[in-house]
């Protein structure tokens, strides 16, 4: 047995009569209706490369970082139920990085910033709890923003801008191959 | 002597370089489902994957177990065999990976089976998968979403508490709104919380405010940013309706000077 997530029910029983009618039999009906939680996102910034050339910064900015477009490059949305939560989060792999060389950069090296893309539109559009060069967690996830009872009234899209950044104050000179597994993640609770 | 200009060169690539718009899109309904499976039985429902991208993306579906912390933030991780209250082993689906063309979408049960000999004391437990897409030609960051499943065993009681509530002054023109509430129940609260600000007896300003799901025995603290309070004497009222018949409130005074 179970129940639906999101089930809208409206029973709605009419009986018409007019005077100058005959007679009508009374008629009713009903409608009801299954409404999921849902989400879509799309990812405008798929690679995140650093340089680093000295060894005295903790928030390294991702090249990319320079080129997110206004919207966001964090893009979708979300309905969630009337008391969910409609949440976005960067989720990462084991890691670690690893250098040509042997060296390795750690996944909780990394930083995430959310901030708001003028692609927020809808009802309750208006992300809460924004990471600030947050570190990530390796396996695991770190939340960029949540969205109180997203697609309340309307479908909530999402227009998110995500930075990344390096801490390199301990990190070994070497070239770091691409590490795959990163992900974007729309959730709702 | 002159110091080395590099001290080290490092270039971390999650991945290859993309044009600005990227073609990776996916999306995942449902992402919350509630369960009311007795031991021994099972249960499922269909889930929906759909590449809304413009290249193919390769679909895998992870187990994780999630929770939330004491400030509201949703983790998830992968599963955590000693999490008493997850049911993610009992969770499954008929293919952990496939392929999606672009604009192709999937659909499939997820199923829970829970064997003879689990509890049957009433309680909750949750668990659920992470639902990525990844393209197919190239590595990279990629879009997922979660279906996250909510087990209730028989009629566990909701009961939540407001423990503590004020609200400080910030800057000339505002304040933080701290609120603690703690789960005090057997089942999860899944909450609408309302706050209201009055000077006067009068309605100032009026939010829903977003705070997840609170699991039995957790505490949830509330940090609110109030704008735009000119200097005098206001009153803040929290209200959270969490299903039951009764709306837990609380309410407390403050002056902006």
């Amino acid at each position: 047995m179970f129940r639906k997530s999101a089930l809208a029910a409206l029973t709605i029983s009419g009986a018409v009569a007019f005077s100058a009618a005959p007679s009508f039999a009374a008629s009713t009906f009903t409608v009801a209706a299954t409404v999921n939680t849902i989400a879509t996102v799309s990812t405008a910034t798929s690679a995140y490369t650093f340089t680093s050339n000295d060894n005295t910064d903790g928030h390294l900015p991702a090249n990319e970082n320079a080129a997110i477009p206004a919207g966001g490059n964090i893009t979708g949305f979300i309905r969630t139920s009337k008391a969910g939560t409609g949440i976005i989060s960067v989720a990462s792999p084991a890691g670690p990085l690893t250098g040509s060389g042997g060296a390795t950069i750690a996944i909780a090296s990394l930083q995430a910033t959310c901030a708001v893309g003028t692609s927020n539109a809808g009802i309750n559009a208006v992300p809460t709890g924004l990471a600030s060069q947050l570190a990530l967690v390796p396996s695991a996830s770190v939340q960029c923003a949540k969205y109180n009872q997203g697609g309340t009234g309307s479908t909530l899209a999402v227009g998110l801008l995500l930075s990344l950044f390096l801490d390199d104050t301990s990190i070994i000179a070497d070239t770091y191959a691409a590490l795959s597994g990163f992900s974007i993640t729309a959730s709702a609770t | 002597m002159r110091l080395a200009a590099v001290l080290f060169t490092a270039a971390a690539v999650f991945g290859v370089a993309q044009p600005a718009r990227a073609g990776l899109s996916l999306t995942v309904e449902p992402l919350v489902q509630e369960l009311h499976v007795s031991p021994g039985s099972s249960g499922a429902f269909a889930v929906k994957v759909t590449n809304g991208g413009t290249e193919a993306e390769k679909v895998s579906i992870e187990p994780i177990d999630w929770t939330v912390t004491t400030d509201g933030s949703l983790q998830f991780r992968r599963t955590d065999l000693a999490n008493a209250h997850s049911i993610t082993r009992y969770l499954s689906v008929p293919a952990y990976q496939f392929v999606l063309a672009p604009g192709q979408s999937r659909e499939f049960p997820l199923s829970m089976r829970l064997p003879v000999s689990f509890s049957t004391v009433p309680t909750v437990y949750w668990g659920g998968f992470l639902v990525r897409g990844a393209s197919v030609a190239k590595s990279g960051v990629g879009p997922a979403g979660t279906v996250f499943v909510y087990e209730t065993v028989g009629a566990p009681k909701a009961h939540l508490a407001l423990k503590a509530m004020r609200v400080t002054q910030s800057g000339s023109s505002g304040g933080v709104l701290s609120a603690r509430l703690q789960n005090d129940g057997d089942a999860y609260a899944r909450v609408s919380a309302r706050l209201l600000i009055e000077q006067g007896g009068r309605v100032i300003q009026d939010r829903d405010l977003a705070t997840p799901t609170i699991f039995p025995g957790a505490l949830r603290v509330v940090n609110e940013e109030i704008k735009n309070l000119p200097p005098g004497e206001y009153r803040a009222e929290l209200s959270f309706d969490y299903g039951t018949d009764v709306i837990l409130t609380g309410s407390t005074d403050f002056r902006i000077h």
